[in-house]
């Protein structure tokens, strides 16, 4: 699969710079003069663009070459990287709703949990552990820097 | 004059002022340190306290704040990756590598020294040479900031350590985040996608958090059963952290980061965000062993701690001598001159000189208060590496949504640090390097705005880029600098190829 990256990298990358030309010819037809707010951005996606065609074109020679992928020396945990990607995207989802004191606890106990070996999990250490330091941080915040935290339900 | 000099330090030499600026080079630490609390958030909390004080004890606050700030942020740097300003980004490449290696005290000890014989120099030459300087720096014109900020552009190649096109390419995906929202000169709305929030543009602080921070733990999570990542690594300290040999050879990347540092400092809208990161590069470009960058060298620290510090106190020299502020935080200061009913610029090294020379003293004090906490504070600093990863990263996380969140009161803030978490998780994988998208995102602005002003001024001539003497030198050694890296690429591909 490695040696693939710079293969669809490079094609997603053609996509996303011309993509961006197109929006940045949109902008600079909105104003009269020729260097105003899209000229950058069209320079910048030209030079995207054209580095990508060299990187598609490199990845593609990769991609047919039959010399065998390095093993990395440990086994991916792709399915711990989504699961924490989850927690984060709802961690910021639900911060203003339900509050930082309360989001931050259920975010710290599950990421914790996520990240320990099921064997050596202490539930009740980790709760406490989680629930001080998240309302020592909100106390922190609030009372000594003047950073209001969202209050939420609470 | 001597009487004068004498007199200012004498007005600083009060037990009061002394525990002030105690209290204010902790506190600068301190917020420095933490992700999302910025030296400039430190300065505008402590700027109204300032009111009632004698404005030396004032201003001696602020400036302490100023110096403990801009330090601070290389702690979070070197333990966490985790920059707790844009100033500390270079310190993460070589730092947080040193402290995986289980040189953490070395590293940490390196950055307090070289950040405050940085800031020390630098002050020194504020002293004696601000109203010459600042008279140079007023002749700069958007013709002369377009040069510098194209020349910092084609420091990409020594920030890209695999393949320069890859460089190039993060270098224009950081221009092109700097795009979104209001366009400068002409206020129009780009890439907002019918989002308001993004009117504003990304704000820097939870793009480092996402890019550096966030992307490490989505790292460590994916390497979970990568035995190091769960050891904890244990550290001994004695001293400063490190060797007479360690630093041995560090003469040179000293004097050139401190060099950079000062001279980019003075110009006011550049600032430590980016002469940390261009003088890395420099140092990198000249050393003998640039392949060694990135894996946890002390060169890095020094020319990262040693420039961003030597920033302080030329962002000073415009604001002293001719009342500009450089960025938010001598803006900052400024105010805390002008509520005491001074206007800084060319009279007040005549009509308050001795409040001058107070504020030098100082900053050279407050500087020594620095070294001194960050010394005794090593010790503790370092204990965080002894927290188990499995709970440091989820805490990390917590502390990067209250840093994100913190910097505008924004969740808009959250969700963007964790798209770029995603987008610094993405390029590590398919290795991009993400320095220069940092770089391209910090100068984007700058090259715009200038590019954009100049044109203006000359009608749409490109002429007068080329016949200003200090545009035009930065455009050579710009061409300079690019010729030669596609040289150098050139050469890398075929040494490739008769290796295959």
């Amino acid at each position: 699969m490695n040696k693939y990256k710079d293969l669809v990298s490079g094609i997603c990358g053609l996509i996303f710079s011309a993509g961006m030309f197109f929006m940045s010819i949109q902008i600079a037809s909105q104003e009269d003069s020729w260097i105003g707010a899209g000229f950058l951005p069209e320079i910048a996606s030209v030079i995207m663009f054209i580095t990508f065609c060299f990187i598609t074109y490199r990845g593609a020679k990769e991609a047919k070459s039959q010399e065998p992928e390095k093993d990395p020396g440990y086994k991916s945990n792709y399915k711990g990287v989504v699961i924490m990607l989850v927690f984060l995207i709802a961690y910021a989802a639900l911060l203003r709703s339900v509050g930082f004191i309360i989001t931050s606890i259920v975010f710290l106990y599950a990421a914790i949990y996520l990240m320990t070996k099921k064997e050596n999990f202490k539930p009740v250490k980790y709760g406490i552990i989680t629930v001080v330091l998240v309302v020592f941080v909100d106390v922190v915040f609030t009372e000594v820097f003047g950073i209001r935290l969202p209050g939420g339900i609470l | 004059m001597s009487s004068e000099i004498i007199a200012g330090i004498l007005s600083i030499c009060d037990i009061k002022i002394m525990l002030l600026m105690l209290m204010g080079t902790i506190m600068g630490i301190i917020v420095g340190a933490i992700p999302g609390l910025s030296v400039t958030m430190g300065v505008a909390l402590f700027l109204p306290l300032t009111f009632g004080m004698e404005p030396v004890a004032g201003l001696s606050l602020l400036v302490s704040l100023y110096i403990g700030g801009t330090s601070g942020g290389l702690i979070s740097a070197i333990l966490l990756k985790m920059p707790g300003t844009a100033s500390s980004v270079a310190t993460t490449f070589d730092g947080y590598p040193m402290a995986q290696k289980g040189e953490a005290p070395k590293a940490l000890g390196v950055g307090i020294v070289c950040s405050f014989f940085g800031g020390l120099v630098s002050y020194i030459v504020l002293m004696f040479l601000a109203p010459a300087i600042a008279k140079v720096a007023l002749q700069f014109s958007a013709y002369e900031y377009f040069g510098i900020a194209l020349f910092s552009m084609t420091m990409i190649a020594s920030l890209a350590s695999d393949s320069v096109a890859k460089g190039i390419i993060a270098a224009m995906l950081g221009m092109t985040l700097s795009f979104v929202g209001i366009a400068p000169i002409t206020s129009l709305t780009r890439f907002t996608f019918g989002v308001t929030d993004l009117n504003a543009g990304f704000n820097i602080l939870p793009m480092l958090i996402g890019l550096f921070a966030v992307a490490e733990v989505l790292t460590a999570i994916e390497e979970k059963f990568k035995k190091q990542n769960l050891e904890v690594r244990a550290c001994k300290i004695k001293g400063f952290g490190f060797t007479r040999e360690d630093i041995k050879g560090q003469g040179f990347n000293f004097w050139v980061s401190v060099a950079i540092g000062t001279g980019i400092g003075i110009l006011p809208g550049l600032g430590g965000s980016v002469c940390n990161i261009i003088a890395y590069s420099v140092v990198k470009n000249h050393s003998k062993y640039p392949e060694k960058f990135g894996t946890g060298v002390v060169d890095g620290i020094v020319a990262s701690e040693s420039s961003n510090n030597a920033c302080t106190g030329g962002a000073l020299v415009p604001l002293l001598t001719l009342g500009l502020p450089g960025d938010n935080t001598t803006a900052l200061i400024l105010a805390g001159f002008m509520i005491h009913g001074i206007t800084p610029g060319p009279l007040l090294f005549r009509s308050e000189a001795v409040l001058v020379y107070g504020i030098f003293a100082a900053l050279i004090v407050a500087n020594i208060m620095m070294l001194i906490v960050e010394y005794v504070g090593i010790r503790a600093f370092i204990r965080i590496l002894s927290v188990p990863k499995n709970l440091l990263l989820p805490i990390v996380c917590v502390f990067c949504v209250v840093g994100a969140f913190g910097t505008n009161n924004r969740v808009f803030d959250v969700a963007a640090m964790v798209v770029f978490g995603v987008i610094g998780y993405g390029m590590k994988k398919l290795n991009y390097p993400q320095p220069p998208l940092i770089l391209g995102f910090i100068l984007g602005p700058i090259l715009e705005t200038n590019l954009r002003r100049g044109l203006m001024r000359s009608q749409g001539s490109f002429i007068p880029f080329l016949t200003s003497p200090i545009c035009c030198v930065f455009l050579i050694i710009a061409v300079f600098t690019l010729a030669m890296t596609i040289r150098k690429e050139v050469l890398r591909m075929k040494a490739q190829k008769a290796a295959a």
